[in-house]
């Protein structure tokens, strides 16, 4: 009896140990190591994350993307050094010299043994399974249009952070995103409202113009004024964004984009807003005359016509066509300071345009309100012609851009539609106001036609009206200007009366000629007469050869 | 006649111990299917538990190896559309019509149809967002 009760009693304990760690363990699992269903899963399952999102041209062409590449890792523990000699290495371009070599070496693991190998090198080692041996996965950016939309793209840095343009803007969009499970969902895809062949056009002729012209840089914007899409967006210099490290290393500035990021005096283009300011505040009509002296002095400052000559009674056609300082500040001195700086406001100068790309500065505008020690009529002046304020070549396009677009003021962007999986979000019309009436627009852009008829028939191109107002803008440097430099530009749109496409052409430091209209007046007229038939435009009037 | 102790199995002597001290103990039918019971249920505990373990397990790397084509397929996808945009950049498009015989529009002829719609194009009331803010001049 006694025995049976201690066997008994030994068979109990063993079932309750075995109880107990099974109870132990399910507590251990269900409490201590308690993972939480929404929390990330072990990095194990997560290796390999997802691409970053793929960025299209409007027309749905691969501008950046990622691509699967792969690091050699080796393990000298049980390396198979013949079998990866027989069936690997030609493949890899390594010599059986160089991998006997690694028998030798003090490091038993070399995580990066070989880099940059191409997708399917990756999966010919992978697939090979040689023991000691393994290619593991990253994703690198790539551009298959190359330095195509360079600046407006930004690139990607080793850390797969996007940085400038699209890339730095969007960033957020374009990152994988990591879910519930842990796992990475690829980025979402963004569709540009850059027209690859467009910028493709600009990006050529703006080249050609700094051959020509001697222009040490330049920027060309193409945009639609309807709806502020950016179609095309040109600087040059260019980079290659896949070499973005060596770049920076030399001169970090070359990767910033100088139409939305560098502020310029814009010169006589500007001479189109303070035209729209005056005949939108009834300050002058259309028809109406001034007498024109070769120079006038404000505020103890005597400024001068470009040409230093007198042009006696003047209409504001007139004043536009020939460009004439003297007539502007006139039109901004009857104005007064308070009506001149409230249009500029509405224009949106002084502050960032809000572009959908990084860095965008904001311009900078004196007035006697927020400076007045530095204010001074001189400023009220010389601002009426485009000096002694700082404009971004993207502001230039969106505020003239509402003179084309019956002075509805829109919002520029480059972004058209962004796409996560079955999810299309596409890219709204932002109205920023209207600084001016459609009346005043059309008047303007009919005077602006005229204007370019009569003084820049350079610019013109069979078959289209063309608005258009050229500028010569000196550069200020500490103490005054750098003479004897000029910044030569052309900004127009077209057709005149019913406009598609709004074009800046700005050209930096020409030797060729000081004159925009000289420098980038052909400038536009190639690049327009190739762009419009590109861009679907057609033309407004006769055609005037049939050759 | 009973077998040699020697030759038995390990599971029969196991049985033959157990049978032999019940007997001893003279208990009750109805204390024997507790005890039955009892390890019944250890039993089943236990088999549960070594079922999800498995099961979990097997899941587990179902899951890591269709997440492993997942990753092997987006590779292949991204090395594919790379592959095919390369081939369509303006570059090779050119150089391909060329080969053609394809060359260069020159002066273009714009010709006029009578009773084509001359503007198909939204009005700017139409394509502008109802949600767009409007900021009037100061």
């Amino acid at each position: 009896m006694d025995s049976f009760r201690s066997r008994f009693n030994v068979f109990l304990i063993i079932i309750t140990i075995i109880a107990v760690l099974v109870g132990v363990q399910l507590i251990r699992f269900q409490l201590v190591q308690h993972v939480d269903s929404k929390r990330d899963v072990p990095e194990l399952l997560t290796a390999e994350p997802a691409p970053r999102g793929r960025i299209y041209d409007r027309n749905g062409y691969l501008i950046s993307g990622d691509e699967a590449h792969f690091e050699l890792a080796y393990d000298r523990n049980g390396a198979d050094y013949a079998s990866f000699i027989s069936d690997l290495a030609p493949t890899l371009g390594l010599t059986p010299t160089e991998i006997l070599v690694l028998k030798d070496q003090p490091a038993i693991i070399h995580k990066q043994l070989l880099k940059d190998l191409s997708y399917e090198q990756g999966r010919l080692v992978r697939d090979k399974d040689v023991w000691g041996f393994t290619a593991h996965p990253y994703w690198k950016r790539a551009y298959p249009e190359g330095s195509l939309a360079a600046h407006v793209l930004g690139f990607v840095n080793n850390d797969r952070l996007g940085l400038y343009g699209v890339e730095g803007w969007y960033n957020d969009v374009l990152t994988p995103t990591r879910q519930a499970d842990g796992t990475f969902a690829p980025g979402a895809d963004i569709v540009l409202t850059i027209d690859r062949n467009a910028q493709a056009i600009t990006e050529e002729e703006l080249a050609l113009a700094l051959r020509d012209t001697g222009a040490k840089s330049g920027s060309i914007i193409v945009a639609n004024p309807r709806n502020g899409e950016i179609l095309a967006m040109a600087s040059a210099p260019g980079y290659d964004p896949t070499r973005y490290a060596e770049i920076a290393a030399v001169e970090e500035k070359a990767l910033v984009n100088p139409n939305v990021s560098d502020m310029f005096e814009p010169g006589s283009i500007f001479k189109v807003l303070t035209m729209a300011a005056a005949l939108d505040s009834g300050t002058v009509t259309r028809d109406t005359v001034y007498n024109d002296t070769a120079s006038i002095e404000v505020g103890g400052q005597v400024i001068w016509n470009w040409d230093r000559g007198s042009h006696g009674p003047t209409d504001m056609t007139a004043l536009l066509a020939k460009s004439l300082n003297v007539g502007a500040s006139t039109l901004a001195i009857r104005m007064g300071q308070q009506t001149f700086y409230k249009y500029l406001r509405a224009f949106g100068l002084g502050r960032p345009t809000g572009i959908d790309l990084q860095h965008e500065a904001a311009g900078l505008v004196i007035t006697r309100d927020k400076n007045p020690e530095r204010w001074s009529e001189a400023i009220l002046a010389s601002n009426s012609f485009g000096q002694a304020i700082a404009t971004t070549p993207i502001q230039m396009v969106a505020s003239i851009g509402a003179v084309a677009n019956d002075g509805v003021l829109v919002q520029p962007h480059v972004v058209k539609k962004i796409i996560r999986g079955d999810r299309v979000d596409e890219a709204k019309v932002v109205v920023l106001g209207q600084p001016i009436s459609r009346e005043t627009a059309n008047t303007l852009s009919d005077m602006l036609a005229e204007a370019v008829r009569r003084e820049v028939p350079e610019a013109l191109v069979d078959g289209y009206t063309i608005a258009g107002k050229t500028g010569t803008a000196q550069i200020p440097i500490p103490g005054g200007y750098d003479d004897p430099w000029t910044i030569g530009a052309f900004i127009a749109y077209a057709p005149a009366h019913d406009p598609q496409v709004i074009v800046l052409i700005k050209l930096d430091r020409p030797t060729s000629s000081m004159w925009g209209s000289e420098t980038a007046v052909p400038v536009f007229q190639r690049l327009a007469t190739r762009l419009f038939p590109v861009l679907g435009i057609r033309p407004d009037s006769q055609v005037a050869s049939n050759n | 006649m009973p077998a040699n102790p020697n030759n038995q199995s390990a599971n029969q002597r196991f049985t033959a111990w157990l049978n032999q001290g019940l007997k001893r103990q003279n208990w009750s039918a109805r204390r024997v299917a507790q005890m039955g019971l009892l390890i019944a249920l250890g039993v089943v505990v236990a088999a549960l538990y070594l079922v999800q373990s498995s099961q979990i397990v097997t899941s587990t790397r179902q899951v890591q190896l269709l997440r492993e084509d997942l990753a092997k397929l987006q590779q292949a996808n991204a090395d594919l559309a790379m592959k095919i945009s390369v081939m369509t950049t303006r570059a090779q498009l050119q150089q391909r019509a060329e080969t053609l015989g394809f060359a260069p529009a020159g002066n273009l002829l714009f010709v006029a149809v009578p009773h084509l719609p001359q503007d198909d194009s939204p009005s700017i009331e139409s394509i502008y967002s109802p949600r767009a803010s409007v900021v009037s001049p100061q």
